[in-house]
């Protein structure tokens, strides 16, 4: 089975490198995304959104959503397994529910597990929360 | 974050299979054949719908001709097309693949639009008739226009890509980002203008490779294939002098802090444009005798425009401390090898049936082929099988190891 793999046991489908290949001097990322923070390591974040605030908190989720969801997941309300029917179907109402649900996704056998720090782990569950409107 | 670590962070950490001036030098080629033969496809659909619109006589039996002739020009564009594209996504990836996203929908609507475009020159070409309406002419007019707008996108691709530094602001819209890929956001006119006069420059230089191509044919009448062949002649003159008056429009926009008229291969291509330009002056009076050799020699000042051309590129990237001579080599020489010897082996097995169209086409009548000729096209498909065994046997012989 291929899932959550984009390159099976090599690269998440979020293109989050996710073991290392030693013999090719490749280094896995998650360790580093963890400590350092997704929207530190990553390229193309606006740099008003690379801190979270709590005046930036639900666009810093969004972007963090784009990042690591959006390979699979559209964020509009239809297209390809959308977020905002998950968030609803899953009935995530208050943040700690939706960050468990993050927490837990490294033990589901088809999804990447979450990768980024506590703070941004938060920001996403808010902003999954904000879609279940 | 700064551009230079941005564009080493979106280098494949895997690195490349062989050193990268064999991927620079087969991109530079590829491209070269690639331009070429886009140039032939515009140039040819433009004239086609032109010598339709131009009536039934000497015009209207070239538009006819030419007509037939765009599809399989435009056929090999997109063929040759693709390794060029694999070379620049194999050692310029962050460039290629960050501009691809800026303007996803585009990038995939180049190939609607290209399948439109190569979709009409069919229809224009089987349904040709003397009896149709000028209306007619709109359909290989619209094929035209298609092909353009789809080297307008391939230009704006290719020039949002020399630009790392304007991704993010073009990325970032308000306080969110803009992930919907459908806006175009580079476009240098006297760049892409270089790309496309020469199409018209190269109809002309077709139109005289026709000409010379059927004038032994004993069928074929002499008199209007001479006045192809200085039609021909003509419009590949003027057009390759406004192709250097575009270059030079071109050279002055480029950033001064390149000095990029001091370029030896700059310089080298210029020489070599302007050498043509002459060559072309002289073919004029006998565009039969010059076709061949201008032929070869448009084709070698594309090459060198093409080199060029990537020089430009590693003045672009080299800004941000880009240089491909950096990558991360991993190296991996069966592959390699096994590449090359596809390569050699597909360039020998294609020259049979290229020979054979080519000899057929010159007969008047039915063509028979010569023992040798014959004997050549065993070995051809003799190394095919074998090169299909090969293949194939590598990968069951790999795929049964990796489960044991």
């Amino acid at each position: 089975m291929r899932k959550p793999y984009v390159i099976s046991s090599y690269m998440y489908s979020n293109q989050i490198i996710g073991h290392a290949i030693p013999a090719k001097g490749v280094k896995a990322e998650r360790d580093r995304i963890n400590e350092e923070g997704i929207l530190r390591v990553s390229p193309f974040v606006p740099e008003r959104l690379r801190t979270i605030t709590d005046g930036n908190r639900l666009q810093a989720g969004r972007m963090i959503a784009l990042i690591e969801c959006s390979a699979c997941h559209v964020l509009d309300n239809t297209g390809l397994r959308p977020l905002p029917q998950m968030v609803k179907k899953l009935n995530l109402t208050n943040t700690e529910i939706a960050g468990s649900v993050l927490t837990a996704l490294h033990g589901f056998p088809y999804m990447p597990p979450f990768a980024g720090t506590e703070t941004e782990k938060a920001a996403l569950a808010a902003f999954l929360v904000s879609l279940n409107r | 974050m700064d551009v230079g670590t941005m564009l080493k962070t979106l280098q494949d950490p895997m690195g490349i299979p062989f050193y990268p001036v064999l991927f620079q030098i087969l991109m530079v080629i590829t491209f070269a054949v690639h331009i070429m033969f886009v140039n032939f496809t515009l140039g040819l659909s433009f004239f086609s719908a032109y010598g339709f619109v131009r009536g039934n006589g000497y015009w209207g039996g070239l538009s006819r001709s030419l007509s037939k002739a765009t599809t399989p020009n435009a056929s090999l564009a997109i063929l040759f097309g693709i390794a060029p594209l694999l070379f620049v996504q194999v050692v310029y990836d962050p460039f290629w693949y960050a501009s691809n996203m800026l303007s996803a929908a585009w990038a995939l609507g180049f190939i609607l639009i290209l399948m439109l475009g190569y979709g009409l020159t069919y229809i224009f070409y089987l349904k040709w008739g003397p009896g149709r309406g000028a209306g007619f002419a709109a359909i290989g007019a619209l094929s035209f226009v298609l092909f353009l707008f789809a080297g307008a996108i391939m230009h704006v691709l290719g020039y949002q890509l020399l630009q790392p530094e304007k991704w993010l602001q073009w990325y970032v819209e308000g306080n969110g980002v803009d992930a919907s890929g459908t806006s175009l956001h580079a476009f240098q006119l006297p760049r892409f203008l270089h790309f496309m006069v020469p199409s018209f420059a190269m109809a002309g230089l077709f139109l005289m490779l026709y000409a010379w191509y059927f004038k032994d044919r004993p069928d074929r009448d002499r008199e209007h294939l001479a006045r192809v062949a200085g039609a021909g002649a003509g419009i590949a003159f003027f057009f390759t002098a406004l192709q250097a008056i575009v270059g030079v429009w071109w050279l002055f926009s480029l950033p001064p802090e390149f000095r990029f008229f001091t370029n030896p291969f700059f310089l080298i291509a210029a020489v070599m444009g302007v050498s043509l330009l002459f060559y072309l002056y002289l073919g004029r009076k006998d565009p039969f005798r010059y076709a061949v050799r201008a032929g070869v020699w448009a084709f070698l000042t594309i090459f060198a425009m093409s080199f060029a051309r990537e020089a430009l590129r590693t003045k672009y990237v080299g800004r941000f401390g880009y240089s491909i001579f950096d990558y991360k080599v991993n190296l991996d020489l069966g592959s390699t090898a096994l590449f090359l010897c596809t390569f050699i082996v597909g360039v020998f097995i294609v020259s049979y049936p290229v020979y054979v169209a080519y000899a057929s086409g010159r007969t008047a009548g039915q063509y028979a082929a010569s023992p040798a000729v014959h004997k050549w096209g065993s070995v051809c498909l003799a190394l095919l099988l074998l090169w299909i065994a090969a293949v194939a046997g590598l990968g069951i012989v790999i795929s049964v190891k990796n489960y044991l």
